[in-house]
């Protein structure tokens, strides 16, 4: 149908990385979920924040072929990788790079060094980064690695050093808590874009994994592959930005992440019982930003409803901080997300129904 | 040029759009009006169901034009409620599945579009719309359902509103239904439910009206044969006739009415009184006569109460009938003594009187209309006066159009107590005693069929209550049963009329 409509009218500005994107993005979807077989959707969230432009926070038991996936996805892409595992003796100096005093010590009474100091970048320095356990390193690493993922720039001593471009983060953190961990506060949380979860994967994906079904094989996947280098994904990731999304879709965007603030008045039950704080406003750039790349991978130029509602749990749920009521109930925020998904309609409700709505939201709580 | 290309797009988008916003628009009309008018077919058939079982009156046209109305005013604002493109467009890719790909589309179109992205949106939209069939985008099949359902709801009220509207010729399960659901529905229509349909015939008449109908039919076929003189003559007779049956019927229900009272404030009396109070003497009778074989089993002071009510009873009726009074004496001196034989006795002779008492009561609303009939025969109009008025249906003698009488107490243009009283005297009215033996025999008179108190009669009973000037106040009370209050309706005087207007 895309293809039809493309021949019908040839854009004639838009470049081939453009009108091949669904087809491009398409394959190498193909490619990963060869690779990592009986994960679709982590495989989809990884796509989804490499053309969103966000960075990835996987959460899962090991074993599950994380590395895999990324030197995967570097290889298709053409992409440099690295890998970074995450120790608590592990400094920001070891991530980011260091300067390196440079030739033999000149002679005076200064007693200096002839050729000066030299940057030396650390492995935070590559296209994809693979942050293995991130929560195992001290607060102070990883702020410095959520720097510089927000800024896209490594400062040492007073020079910025610009990173690569594709620049693209999966962070892995280890689900169970205990000594040595350090949990990740809120706002470096919020600067990944989905946080994904792997889940180990059932008796048909063990079989396949255990036949080494895993190997991709189709050559025009391939081929099709070749055109998304480095630039070609930035080109990319220009455009994804750029899809259109419809007023009334980013209204329902916007509804989503105020339902989830406690103190709104169409916020669900579940939200005001046990979250403590809601979305932020970065939530509803990273939503609208994840539903385009949804969306192109869907073989879409547009936003749809469901669009949002697919990548609306991997954006908000480590966005949302819930109580300790919560902690002690065992909820978690999936929960929460799917109260919050369950409760806004896509439809914004007409003036009758929404104060009806409200009246009888009223009663049932006193009731309660 | 790439900005006219653009345009074009957009034209053609919305061009392809339109007959399906037409077609939408057209459907949410259909839909809106199709869901009023079930509504409206609702509250018709509701109202036609409580109408059918006898629990309201039938619908009247303000509700139908209220409903028309309503109907009316949603069709205008269906029509003025014309969809947008871009709600169209919305509907479409609900219905389709298209992912919003129309909605965005007509959105970048309405605002021009921006970017190449959005051209290639627009692009991809226009060709996807192109291929669209508008019965797949906007399908008619709800509006379907809802014509069926309110078709079917239609069928369905006419049916229920003409059932309502069908009176005595409703189905017997519907009658059945009506008892089921209790006395709300017996006071609407409780006549039009206890007789039987159809029209009536000579046999249907109480059988010691039938003399008097024979009488009158062979006096209308021979009149041409007979002098005027013995034509009045034979009509008075017959007047005379009707009178004094309505002077003993009348008599013979106060007196039983009196004994009612009387039981009523004995608590092993109130079946009997309820019996004699509904004009079911017959039942009343056997309930004595039952009381007098369980006498055994009443209390001393239960014997003592119902001794001390028929004494009470036997002070009223005695005037009335004192051959009644004397059994009811009998019964009370009996029930204030210790032998149960002779109480046996003594009620069961007091059942036996009731019942002949009760076969002496003629069905009033016969009476009357015989009367009326006599009356438009040019019989002696002054006797016939003074038997309604006995029966409490007397004409004014005026016949103008006098004031109407109050509740009950006759047909219009009369008044109550409009009875002369010399003729009231004359003719045997309450207050002058009449033996019992001038009332037909407990086995029936010879040649005349015994009454049967169950048969309803084919006459509707009318109001006996208020017109004459001794009945109310010397009794305590209106004199008359539950079920004798109801207009004869006037298909049924038709009926009687028709015995004596054929050849006129």
């Amino acid at each position: 149908m895309l293809t039809d409509s493309r021949r019908a009218y040839p854009p004639p500005s838009l470049p081939d990385a453009v009108v091949d994107a669904p087809a491009q993005a398409a394959a190498l979807e193909r490619t990963l979920r060869a690779t990592l077989v009986g994960q679709p959707a982590a495989v989809r969230g990884v796509l989804v924040a490499l053309l969103a432009n966000g960075h990835v926070l996987l959460q899962g038991p090991p074993g599950l072929g994380k590395t895999l996936l990324v030197r995967t996805l570097a290889e298709r892409l053409a992409l440099r990788f690295r890998r970074i595992a995450f120790t608590p003796d592990l400094m920001p100096s070891d991530i980011l790079g260091t300067q390196v005093l440079l030739g033999a010590p000149q002679a005076g009474k200064s007693g200096g060094l002839a050729g000066g100091f030299e940057f030396v970048p650390g492995p935070v320095f590559a296209n994809l980064v693979l942050a293995d356990e991130i929560n195992r390193a001290t607060p102070r690493t990883q702020a410095a690695l959520l720097e510089a993922m927000q800024e896209r720039t490594v400062t040492i001593g007073g020079r910025a050093y610009p990173l690569p471009t594709p620049f693209f983060v999966l962070a892995t953190a280890s689900a169970t808590e205990g000594e040595g961990l350090y949990a990740l506060p809120e706002a470096q949380l919020d600067r990944f874009l989905l946080q994904l979860r792997l889940w180990l994967p059932d008796a048909d994906a063990l079989r396949a994994i255990a036949a080494g079904a895993a190997a991709p094989t189709d050559s025009s996947d391939a081929g099709l592959a070749l055109h998304l280098d480095g630039p070609g994904l930035v080109a990319l990731q220009h455009h994804v930005a750029n899809v259109p999304i419809a007023s009334y879709i980013r209204d329902y965007a916007v509804r989503l992440v105020l339902a989830t603030r406690p103190e709104q008045a169409g916020a669900p039950d579940l939200v005001r019982r046990y979250v403590r704080y809601g979305a932020s406003p970065r939530a509803l750039q990273a939503l609208e930003a994840a539903a385009r790349a949804h969306a192109v991978l869907e073989g879409r130029y547009n936003v749809a409803f469901t669009d949002v509602r697919r990548v609306a749990p991997a954006v908000l749920r480590h966005r949302l901080r819930l109580n300790v009521e919560a902690d002690v109930r065992g909820l978690d925020a999936e929960a929460v997300v799917a109260a919050v998904l369950a409760a806004v309609p896509e439809e914004r409700c007409r003036w009758l129904g929404r104060h009806a709505a409200r009246g009888l939201r009223r009663v049932l709580r006193r009731s309660a | 040029m790439q900005a006219r290309r653009d345009r074009t797009q957009a034209a053609e988008l919305v061009a392809l759009l339109a007959p399906l916003q037409r077609r939408l628009w057209w459907r949410h009309s259909l839909r809106l009006v199709l869901r009023t008018l079930t509504v409206g077919l609702g509250v018709l058939f509701v109202a036609g169901a409580l109408a059918t079982l006898g629990l309201a009156p039938p619908p009247d046209t303000r509700l139908l034009l209220v409903v028309g109305g309503v109907i009316l005013g949603v069709l205008a604002l269906a029509i003025a409620r014309r969809p947008s493109l871009l709600a169209t467009a919305r509907a479409v890719d609900r219905t389709v599945g298209l992912a919003d790909r129309l909605g965005t589309a007509v959105e970048l179109a309405t605002r021009g579009p921006a970017g190449a992205l959005a051209v290639v949106q627009i692009a991809d939209a226009t060709a996807v719309a192109r291929r669209l069939r508008p019965a797949d985008a906007v399908p008619l099949a709800g509006a379907r359902h809802d014509a069926l359902l309110t078709l079917g709801l239609a069928l369905l009220t006419a049916g229920t509103l003409l059932l309502a509207g069908l009176g005595d010729g409703r189905p017997s399960l519907l009658v059945a239904l009506r008892h089921l659901l209790g006395g709300d529905a017996d006071h609407v229509s409780a006549a039009q439910a206890t007789v039987p349909p159809g029209p009536t015939d000579r046999a249907q008449l109480d059988s010691r009206l039938a003399p008097l109908l024979e009488q009158l039919e062979s006096l209308r076929a021979n009149e041409a044969t007979l002098s005027p003189e013995e034509v009045a003559a034979r009509r008075a007779a017959a007047a005379q006739q009707l009178a004094d049956l309505a002077a003993t019927s009348r008599t013979l229900q106060e007196a039983l009415a009196e004994l009612a009272r009387a039981l009523q404030g004995a608590a092993a009396g109130r079946e009997v009184a309820e019996n004699l109070l509904q004009g079911d003497y017959q039942r009343a009778a056997e309930a004595l006569k039952a009381l007098g074989r369980d006498s055994d089993q009443l209390s001393q002071a239960g014997r003592r109460q119902l001794a001390e009510a028929l004494r009470q009873a036997q002070a009223g009726v005695r005037p009335l009938s004192p051959e009644l009074a004397e059994r009811v004496q009998r019964a009370a001196q009996a029930l204030g003594g210790r032998d149960y034989r002779r109480t046996e006795r003594a009620l069961d002779e007091l059942a036996d009187a009731v019942a002949q008492a009760g076969r002496g009561v003629v069905p009033q609303g016969d009476l009357g209309l015989l009367g009326e009939a006599l009356a438009e025969q040019g019989a002696d109009l002054e006797a016939v006066l003074a038997a309604l008025g006995a029966l409490g249906l007397g004409s004014n003698p005026a016949g103008d159009g006098g004031p109407p009488g109050p509740a009950g107490a006759g047909p219009p243009g009369t008044l109550p107590g409009a009875a002369d009283p010399a003729a009231v005297a004359r003719l045997g009215a309450p207050g002058a005693p009449l033996p019992l033996e001038s009332l037909p025999s407990l086995d029936g008179l010879p040649g005349l069929d015994a009454p049967d108190p169950d048969r309803p009669s084919v006459l509707a009973p009318v109001s006996i209550g208020t017109t004459t000037s001794t009945a109310p106040a010397a009794v305590g009370g209106p004199l008359s049963a539950p079920g004798e209050t109801a207009p004869v309706p006037t298909e049924r005087r038709e009926v009687v009329r028709g015995y004596f207007g054929a050849g006129r």
